[in-house]
């Protein structure tokens, strides 16, 4: 596909991914103040998923990736491979606010950013 | 042709819906697994594409209940998700899902010749 083609699509995308990284913080709140609370780890990963997918449809290869690490943290906490800690959190949080900078940059016709020190530290927790 | 589009993300629903729209194909679109099947039944598509990875019912669950189904097993199914890992794959593939597409990697060429390949194949068998 042309990337004339997907420009086209680029409105369409930041209001779709924007939407789901909004989805994302509100589970974020819900798991720091409840870590058992399934469906909000569950809504965490779908929504991870859905950025990382969209975010490679449409070339911004960076936020696939850390939106991709955001997913596979949460899948492993969904199979009890790894537990929720305090500094597991801190991070979690740091990247959603990264995904929103990001967003925000390439609706200002900017770079998307580069996040490869936040996609490295939560890489460190996967299993 | 008819295809139904059973995925939970607006992103795709959108970007898909007009794609193939383009091409002169009849779309409906579901947005989670319970909605899919239903709609499998209603819309009787031609061809389904299907995410894996949605809320309420996923896509490995509406594989599962496809495969007990005679009227639904006749329905082809292409496995359209962003997954990274082998053994999913594997899954989907020993649930009965016909093909599979990855649609991080956007080619709409391929999406288009595997569509028309499960609708040539299954309008010839009847």
């Amino acid at each position: 596909m042309t990337t004339a083609d997907l420009s086209s699509y680029k409105k369409l995308y930041l209001q779709t991914a924007k939407e789901n990284c909004d989805a994302l913080l509100k589970s974020y709140v819900k798991i720091s103040q409840n870590s058992l609370d399934k469906d909000a780890l569950k809504d965490m990963y779908i929504r991870a998923h859905s950025l990382k997918s969209e975010s490679q449809t449409m070339g911004y290869y960076k936020l696939a990736a850390l939106s991709g690490m955001i997913e596979k943290i949460t899948k492993n906490i969904l199979d009890n491979k790894i537990q929720i800690t305090e500094s597991l959190m801190v991070i979690i949080k740091e990247a959603i606010e990264n995904v929103q900078a990001s967003l925000l940059n390439i609706e200002k016709e900017r770079e998307e950013k580069n996040t490869d020190f936040i996609s490295k530290k939560l890489e460190e927790y996967v299993v | 042709m008819k295809v139904l589009l059973i995925e939970d993300d607006k992103f795709f629903q959108k970007f898909y819906s007009a794609k193939l729209r383009e091409q002169n194909i009849e779309v409906d679109v579901a947005s989670d697994g319970e909605e899919g099947l239903l709609k499998m039944k209603q819309f009787n598509p031609d061809v389904v594409l299907l995410d894996l990875i949605m809320p309420k019912k996923d896509g490995f669950s509406v594989l599962e209940t496809r495969s007990r189904n005679e009227n639904l097993k006749r329905i082809p199914v292409i496995v359209f998700s962003s997954l990274d890992q082998e053994k999913d794959l594997e899954k989907a593939k020993n649930l009965g899902a016909t093909d599979y597409i990855d649609k991080s990697f956007f080619n709409f060429d391929e999406i288009m010749v595997k569509i028309s390949k499960m609708y040539n194949v299954n309008n010839t068998n009847i």
